[in-house]
């Protein structure tokens, strides 16, 4: 995330503690401590969704 | 550039989004791969149970992907996923205080199981207690509202809709505990009571994979 990116998330309206969202947002260089099993399922289960409601184009993309 | 020449890891958000709604796997795909790890480890460091979390978890991204259609770009999307992942957690953290306040209210005697060795040779009773501890070590990641649905489903037979309703949570959350139940108990049941080795069968009549155990709670 560049930092002008950085400076709109902190100076969004919705206006959250900043230490705690840059938390949330490093946690991705961190080690995953997920079940890969329970990944997955989750994003079959989300895929279902936007299937419903936006259709599939036949991962043309 | 357009978006669509541009290497999906470079997308900013809007453009995953915009090929998400356009029922693009690819794009949703990078999008929850972006954001998964980060409301994963966000969620676990605060609870420190991977039951609860996975719930959370579950229950943050299905309202993501269900309210997608009225985010509106006011809010960067990681602030308003940000959002949306705070209070699925905070409300969870209260959820628990009120069952653990209610869980203190009940009478010890009823929490206690009765006796589980009956007439039994010195080397069974061994093996019984040993069995025994194997899978308490094992089903002790089991938290007590995980078993309550768990009971609710396959004790009394109710409906995911019915224990929706009487535990106050998501169709989705109720889904998600029991197949975290059934799977850690698949995991218990393959163990001997002889030697606590895998036993190779499959003492539920299904396969043991994630995927069957999961199809399975939805008949």
């Amino acid at each position: 995330m560049s930092a002008s990116d950085w400076q709109a998330v902190l100076d969004d309206p919705m206006g959250f503690d900043p230490d705690e969202l840059r938390e949330f947002l490093s946690a991705d260089i961190m080690e995953d401590p997920a079940d890969p099993a329970f990944k997955e399922q989750l994003r079959q289960l989300l895929w279902e969704l936007v299937r419903e409601r936006y259709g599939d184009e036949g991962g043309e993309h | 550039m357009p978006a669509s020449a541009v290497p999906l890891r470079e997308q900013t958000d809007q453009q995953l989004l915009a090929g998400l709604r356009a029922g693009s796997e690819p794009h949703f795909n990078e999008l929850y791969s972006r954001y998964f790890q980060r409301i994963y480890s966000f969620v676990y460091t605060r609870i420190r149970n991977h039951a609860d979390a996975e719930e959370v978890v579950q229950e943050t991204f299905t309202a993501v992907y269900r309210s997608f259609e009225s985010y509106r770009g006011t809010s960067s999307l990681l602030s308003w996923i940000y959002g949306i992942a705070k209070n699925t957690l905070n409300n969870r953290l209260r959820r628990s205080k009120t069952e653990g306040q209610r869980l203190d209210a009940m009478r010890p005697e009823l929490l206690r199981p009765p006796s589980a060795f009956g007439d039994c040779t010195p080397e069974e009773h061994l093996s019984l207690r040993r069995y025994t501890q194997a899978i308490s070590e094992r089903l002790e990641s089991i938290s007590e509202w995980q078993c309550e649905i768990f009971a609710m489903r396959h004790l009394e037979n109710m409906s995911i809709r019915e224990i929706s309703e009487r535990t106050d949570r998501s169709s989705d959350a109720v889904r998600s505990s029991l197949y975290r139940v059934k799977r850690l108990l698949f995991e218990t049941a393959e163990l001997s009571p002889d030697d606590n080795r895998p036993r190779g069968g499959d003492p539920w009549g299904e396969a043991g994979s994630a995927r069957s155990l999961r199809g399975a709670q939805t008949r």
